[in-house]
């Protein structure tokens, strides 16, 4: 095949995988308390204390450098600790970007200064960040940010406007992508990256409401906000290449194929309770088996790839494309069974769930990378075009 | 070339004897002999076989890369299943006849006799491992009643002994249906690779409106499609070409074989659809090798159950065991030998 080869199959170290047990007692405790049908939200949902709780538990940055404040393991230790957060719905949402990909971020293309000043918080589950890259008018087509920082004595001064922000409003820093020269025409050259203090004055920033009532959209604004010099991420003009990098941490997790396993796994536990489950049901059942088992071998695989030091971008968009597509068919699916008998009695919770999820589904497919984007990806990579 | 020596010979042997013309002819009821037995002499179909038993003692793992190139190459007889037959029957105590040995599932009928659907390679095997629910048969084929069941050129056949005859084989481990699963997974999984890669070739060649198709966006975006499940397809191929090592080193786990089997099986239409999407009408004509591979992914999406048997099969499987399903799979899938809790 040109330009991909086939995944190998890789399996999690024992050691990394020795710490489901203890996590599992925690989220055990914790998670009771929690109303099933909000579970899906998992990495949508802003919790601090549940933050610094993993946090202070050695949870957090495991993969970070220990001199940070990191657990110095490896990528499967925190791929254990990811599945197993998924897996419930923890309400991940306030550390999830600082430590999937902020941290990695900052520690890859950082000064020393902004590695002591930023991953030790991150760490203890106290600094939040969120990404700033799509903006009104460039969403796939991310080349086309107009927000601009330009130098002045002290640093920089940034004016425009990000947009799909996840969870800004409660975030203390944003790593935005923006223009330090050039124009929109220049495309990927003259862009950096810049972390953004959210307290500065000149931020504003605005909930959006989505089509279930949730506010973990938003827009952001700035208006002359003054930078300090040491706000750049990396080298300037370097943005475009440090974005590239970071998606492929984003895209090929346990996140893109977990956003549906708790809608699953109550549809299960119902299933189990009911005396006979039907022939379709049994189907239903063993089909997420088999769709769980390759997509996570996958993932696992494409995950090997980055601890080798490879950049996997096209696996990884081929596995988040996949993924996205069983986090939707899962919705889909038992909504079928459920209906199959007009007289069946479902828990109204159960229901309530599936709603949500059902509603908000197609984001899966937009969010990170369109399916029609990663699909382009994909296909350079097959040697078309 | 790969890293993988072994893995170079055996295709290069592929290369040499198992060309398109030459599956052609064996299809079409030319003989096999003369590429069963190069295949024979090359050593490689006593891979499986323990050093003990006078084999190359290579575990099914290692040999998965061989039954992918198989599936690339339109493979017409059953080197694969002879490969594990042949393992399975020395390590037993058995003779090892000679020529190709087809696996199956089989049902007894009301008069003793033994009845076999849908076996694979079924009208070029000289003889059949059968099942029949704890006993093994080894059954020459030329005894049985051969009812192709596939298109024109199809090898698959129904297989039915009338009387009760064969040799019985005792104490072989394992189930075959979940061994024909695994095999032929990795087969799918080889003739879709080989399918994306000419698609490819085809859609990069091929002008229309004056460019190659390749480069219109509704090309990409099926291509892309198509990757997604042939990469999934060989995950899942792999998975299930795990040896059982607690048992020995040519079967298969079956829940790995039943997770292989279901996601390839499920794969199949997708895939053989768009690689003859792309190929337009050039790619329903006889003399193109399109439908060599596309004909084989049908007949082996159904050989030994297709994915709604498998789900089934996962889904009670399951069930019987208080988990969910994300603590099913995560323990399903660790290599370890099988340690299950049926708790």
């Amino acid at each position: 095949m040109d330009g991909i080869a086939p995944l190998p199959l890789v399996d999690v170290p024992q050691a990394d995988d020795a710490l489901r047990a203890q996590i599992r007692v925690f989220l055990r405790e914790r998670m009771s308390a929690l109303a099933s049908d909000t579970r899906p939200r998992s990495w949508l949902t802003f919790d601090p204390e549940f933050s610094r709780a993993l946090g202070s538990r050695g949870w957090l940055g495991l993969t970070f450098p220990k001199e940070y404040g990191g657990g110095g393991r490896g990528a499967f230790a925190r791929y254990v600790v990811a599945e197993e957060l998924l897996a419930v719905g923890a309400p991940v949402g306030a550390h999830w970007i600082a430590d999937r990909q902020s941290g990695p971020q900052i520690l890859k293309h950082g000064t020393e200064v902004q590695k002591q000043r930023y991953v030790p918080r991150i760490c203890r589950g106290e600094a939040y960040f969120c990404i700033g890259m799509s903006e009104p008018g460039s969403g796939s087509d991310l080349a086309g940010v107009r927000t601009r920082a330009v130098r002045t004595e002290t640093g920089w001064k940034l004016n425009g406007q990000k947009v799909w922000t996840t969870n800004a409003p409660h975030c203390h820093f944003m790593i935005a992508l923006v223009r330090t020269s050039g124009s929109p025409d220049d495309r990927h050259k003259g862009l950096s990256q810049m972390i953004v203090d959210l307290s500065l004055p000149g931020v504003v920033v605005r909930p959006i409401l989505d089509l279930n009532g949730d506010a973990h959209l938003s827009e952001v604004f700035f208006e002359d906000v003054e930078l300090s010099e040491d706000a750049l991420l990396g080298a300037e003009g370097s943005g475009w290449e440090q974005v590239l990098g970071e998606l492929a941490f984003e895209r090929a997790g346990p996140e893109r194929f977990y956003s549906t396993i708790t809608l699953a796994e109550s549809w299960l536990e119902w299933v189990r309770e009911r005396a006979s489950p039907s022939d379709a049901e049994i189907s239903l059942i063993g089909k997420l088996v088999a769709h769980i088992s390759t997509l996570r071998a996958m993932s696992l695989s494409v995950t090997a790839l980055l601890v080798r030091g490879d950049s996997p971008a096209i696996e990884a968009s081929l596995v988040k494309d996949l993924g996205t597509e069983f986090e939707q068919y899962v919705p889909d699916a038992i909504a079928a069974l459920v209906a199959a008998d007009p007289d069946l009695v479902v828990p109204a919770p159960l229901m309530r769930m599936l709603a949500s999820v059902t509603q908000i589904a197609p984001s899966y497919s937009l969010r990170g990378g369109t399916r029609e984007i990663l699909r382009g990806v994909i296909a350079r990579g097959l040697g078309l075009r | 070339m790969t890293d993988d020596p072994y893995l170079d010979s055996f295709q290069k042997l592929l290369d040499a004897t198992c060309s398109p013309s030459i599956v052609r002819a064996i299809e079409t009821g030319g003989p096999h002999d003369p590429l069963w037995r190069a295949l024979d002499d090359s050593g490689f179909v006593d891979a499986l076989v323990p050093e003990d038993f006078g084999g190359a003692g290579l575990k099914l793992d290692d040999v998965f890369p061989w039954f992918v190139a198989c599936g690339s190459s339109a493979m017409p007889v059953p080197l694969g299943f002879t490969m594990y037959a042949r393992a399975a029957l020395r390590t037993a105590g058995c003779d090892v006849p000679g020529g190709p040995i087809t696996l199956a599932t089989g049902i007894r009928d009301a008069r003793g006799g033994l009845r076999c659907e849908h076996v694979p390679w079924g009208l070029v095997s000289a003889w059949a491992l059968v099942q029949n629910t704890g006993d093994l048969w080894l059954l020459p084929t030329a005894m049985a009643k051969r009812e192709r069941v596939g298109t024109t050129n199809g090898l698959a056949a129904n297989l039915h002994w009338p009387e009760d005859i064969g040799i019985r084989c005792p104490s072989i481990q394992g189930d075959l249906r979940s061994v024909g699963a695994s095999v032929v997974s990795a087969h799918i999984a080889g003739a879709m690779v080989a399918l994306l890669d000419r698609s490819i070739r085809y859609a990069n060649e091929r002008q229309q409106f004056g460019k190659p198709i390749g480069r219109f966006q509704a090309i990409q975006q099926q291509l892309s499609a198509m990757a997604e499940q042939v990469f999934a397809a060989h995950m899942a191929a792999e998975l299930g070409c795990r040896a059982d090592l607690g048992l020995n080193g040519f079967t298969p786990r079956p829940r790995d074989a039943a997770i292989a089997k279901a996601r390839c099986s499920d794969a199949v239409v997708r895939v053989a659809t768009t690689a003859h999407a792309v190929h337009g009408a050039i790619g329903i004509t006889q003399d193109c090798d399109v439908q060599l591979l596309t004909r084989r992914l049908h007949e082996w999406r159904i050989a030994f159950g297709g994915e709604m048997y498998w789900h089934t099969w996962l889904g009670r499987d399951l069930l019987a065991q208080h988990t969910t399903v994300a603590q099913f799979v995560q323990r399903s899938m660790t290599a370890a030998p099988s340690d299950e809790v049926h708790s």
